[in-house]
This record gives structure tokens, C-alpha cells and sequence, in this order.
């Protein structure tokens, strides 16, 4: 069956015929996504688990433990998910947590982080740290904890705050090593799983989003330590929602810097040494990563 | 956040339940309770001065006058003994839908026992003597 041509505003489109070219975008929006998993070390090794599984599979180049995986449909429907030897991310979404360069023993923030795919990623790196997941979502706070425990991570503590206002806890002031801050975003990078994104997306909610992802970032800077990594990522387009945030930040905070994505992928420059994905670099969704320092 | 840390004393006692029970004894450390769930919490901030905190560590099973593991539980034990042991992928998918199984004797004693199918650990049921009912949680059972 074809799949079905995408509904997007005039104003979309106007918009994001500046960014690229639009016709390829849309064209992109209709293939379907290839599935792709992440094996939870913590559990059992990836030699193991497609012995098991017996799918075909090809590593994700940037991506530890992640796998592309030739199967269409039911890769959450398995004895393995269920107990926990892998989760579901879609390969892009892997890219964020790779860039923070984890080294075990760090105290890491993840500030928006349910329902916990780059959590889970986080903790089978770091088993000697700790972790504070956030989310300020009740029901989102229930399905990280979930995967938390599918995935049999110990270290982590979930919180339920409002992240715009971490950095007047006191406690957590200039508190850790990694921050992550995976904003929520208007997901026009997610199209190709669901293309409503496309549809709902206006100017006026670009502009109101944007607002709060100021304010998260600023916040998870905060919290960060001298001499700390802090990674801002969206899986959106609009560049109020990515770079105009990140330049937000550098105007704002005279110790903050930028570091260098170095990713074993394909991805836009987009200034500042952020990364800018879109679907035909790598065959994924969309994402922007951007790699702040602190002096 | 109304975890509270178990004294050496409660957890030297989980300790030996377990070894009792499943032959093996997993020298847990830095366990945690709320009511009757026990957790295991292995990072380095203290619990109590987290603001907003509403879960921490990983849930390991739930003990009132016996112990019942969680599937990570389970996984961690790994049972020496009053395991059972899975015949096929049927009884597998079978028993993770949620299902009892008409086990009649295999040589358990009464009580929990932890479910393996290979080297899979599937979690624990509670054992009559002829059935094991099935003991995961909802949120854990395989939608078909």
C-alpha cells in the first residue's frame, strides 16, 4: 500500500522550504522507518540476543549497543523485550546520549527524560554513577520507571519537577558531570513514524516552545559543573526551537561553551558545533544535537 | 518519596530467606523498602535529599514472611533450587501472557518459585503442589 501523502499547513511549508529542499523532505516522510533496537548490556550481549531473537540486524554506526533490525512490525511483542534484554529506540534518538561521552562513576541529569529510552541508554553505561531522571508528567514519570526497572537499572533516582526550576535547588546547583536536555519539541522530526507532527505544527507553538526550551536549558546549565558536559537535542526542525536556544544560552552564560559533535554518522553543521539530522544522512528521523561546555 | 532503608539486620534476614528458599545467597546491600517492595538502590547520593524524588533503585521483589521476586529479582538470584524450568517457547509466551500453569509435581516444595525457560529467568510464581500462578506484573505480561 502507498503510503499516504502527508497534510501540512501553507505556513509549514513556506517555512521549511528555507531549511531545505521540501519535496525530498516530504518524499522522506513517507518511507517507512527501519526499526532498530538498543541490546541492554546489563542483561546480555548482542552475539546472545539475536541468537535468540534470530533476526537479521546492522550495528548503527553510532550507536554502542544499537542495532537496526530487519523485522516490520512486533520488535516490543517478544519474551526478550519483556524481560528486558532490549528497548525500542528509534536510531537517531541514540545519538544524544553518544555525544555526552558518559565515563562511568559520572553524576548524570537527565532533565526531560521519559519515558526513558536515553535513560535506559545512559544507565547501561554508567552502572558505577548515579543518574536523577526527571519528568514533570505524572503518567510519563509512571513509564520511565517502568522501563527503568524492565531494563534493571539501580542507580537511578526518578524526580517529579518542573525542570525550569532545578536550578533553584540548591542541592543540585553546579551538581553534575553530564546534563542531558532532551527537550519536548514540536516533533517534526517524529513524521515519519506519525506525520500529525507536519499538520499541527504553527509558528505561534514553534514560538512558545521555544520560550520553555530556553528556560530548560539555562536551567540544566545551572546545574552543571565547571568543567561539565551539557547536551541540548530536540527531534524537531525550526531553528527557534534549536539554534536560536543554544545561542540563547552562550549570550546569556559568559562560562558557557560549545563543544564538537563527533558522532560516527552524517549530519549537518549547524554553527556553534551542533549537528543537524534529517532523514537522508542516515536513513532516520530528524534530530539537532548541540554539545555545551562550562568553564 | 517514602522509600526507607532497611536496617543490616532486616537485610541479613532477606538474605538468608532467599538463600533458604532458592539455594543461592545474592549478599544484597543498600536495600530499600516501601510497604512490603523491596529495592535495591546502588548509586552514591543519598536518597533523602533529592528533592521531588518519587522512586529510586530497582524494584527486587516484594517479602512479607517469604520472598517474591520481580523478574529482575529472579534474574539476579538465579535459583539453585524450587525453580522450574520451561519445556518449550509455547509454555514461555504461555506463562508471560500471564497465565498459571498446571505444573502438577516437579519436585518444588510449596511456595515461590522462580520461572526459567533455558537461560532466560521469567520472573517467579507462587506453587501449590500442582499449580504455579502466575505472579508478574501487569505491566510486564507480553500483549499478544
Amino acid at each position: 500500500m502507498k503510503p499516504k501523502k502527508p497534510e501540512y499547513s501553507k505556513e509549514f511549508k513556506e517555512y521549511h522550504s528555507m531549511l531545505f529542499d521540501f519535496k525530498e523532505f516530504i518524499e522522506w516522510m513517507q518511507k517507512p522507518l527501519r526499526k532498530s533496537i538498543r541490546v541492554n548490556s546489563i542483561k546480555i550481549d548482542s552475539k546472545r540476543l539475536f541468537e535468540k531473537l534470530g533476526w537479521g540486524h546492522e550495528k548503527i554506526p553510532w550507536a554502542k549497543d544499537g542495532f537496526w533490525v530487519d523485522i516490520k512490525y512486533g520488535t516490543g511483542a517478544t519474551i526478550e523485550h519483556a524481560i528486558g534484554y532490549y528497548y525500542v529506540q528509534e536510531a537517531s534518538s541514540m545519538m544524544p546520549v553518544e555525544a555526552l561521552n558518559i565515563k562511568n562513576g559520572d553524576m548524570v541529569l537527565d532533565m526531560c527524560a521519559a519515558p526513558g529510552s536515553k535513560t535506559t541508554q545512559i544507565g547501561a553505561i554508567n552502572l558505577g554513577g548515579t543518574i536523577i531522571a526527571n519528568d514533570s508528567n505524572t503518567g510519563r514519570v509512571k513509564s520511565l520507571i517502568s522501563n527503568l526497572g524492565r531494563m534493571g537499572i539501580a542507580n537511578c533516582i526518578v524526580t517529579k519537577n518542573d525542570g525550569q526550576r532545578f536550578r533553584g535547588i540548591k542541592k543540585f546547583k553546579e551538581k553534575f558531570d553530564r546534563v542531558l536536555v532532551d527537550a519536548p519539541c514540536s516533533e517534526v522530526g517524529t513524521a515519519r513514524k506519525n506525520t500529525d507532527s507536519l499538520r499541527v505544527w504553527t509558528p505561534s507553538y514553534v514560538k512558545r516552545i521555544s520560550a520553555l526550551q530556553k528556560k530548560l536549558i539555562c536551567s540544566g546549565f545551572e546545574c552543571l559543573k565547571k568543567g561539565g558536559v551539557m547536551v541540548y537535542s530536540t527531534c524537531t526542525t525550526s531553528i527557534e526551537e534549536n539554534e536560536d536556544v543554544v545561542r540563547f544560552l552562550l549570550d546569556r552564560y559568559e562560562n558557557a561553551g560549545t563543544g564538537r559533535i563527533n558522532l560516527n554518522a552524517r549530519y549537518e553543521s549547524a554553527g556553534s558545533g551542533a549537528a543537524r539530522v534529517y532523514p537522508w544522512h542516515n536513513d532516520t528521523e530528524c534530530a539537532f544535537i548541540a554539545k555545551i561546555t562550562k568553564r | 518519596m517514602l522509600l526507607q532503608k532497611l536496617n543490616r539486620k532486616r537485610v541479613k534476614e532477606i538474605n538468608r530467606k532467599i538463600e533458604k528458599r532458592f539455594g543461592v545467597n545474592p549478599n544484597f546491600r543498600g536495600l530499600f523498602s516501601e510497604g512490603n517492595w523491596i529495592y535495591i538502590y546502588t548509586g552514591t547520593e543519598n536518597l533523602t535529599e533529592i528533592s521531588g524524588a518519587v522512586s529510586a533503585g530497582l524494584n527486587i521483589g516484594k517479602f512479607r514472611d517469604e520472598f517474591m521476586p520481580t523478574i529482575e529479582g529472579a534474574q539476579i538470584i538465579n535459583p539453585e533450587k524450587n525453580y522450574f524450568m520451561l519445556k518449550s517457547g509455547k509454555d514461555a509466551l504461555t506463562w508471560m501472557q500471564g497465565n498459571d500453569l498446571s505444573a502438577g509435581d516437579i519436585g518444588c516444595e510449596a511456595g515461590y518459585v522462580i520461572i526459567k525457560y533455558g537461560d532466560d529467568v521469567l520472573g517467579s510464581g507462587m506453587y501449590d503442589g500442582r499449580i504455579i500462578r502466575n505472579r508478574l506484573a501487569k505491566n510486564r505480561k507480553l500483549k499478544m
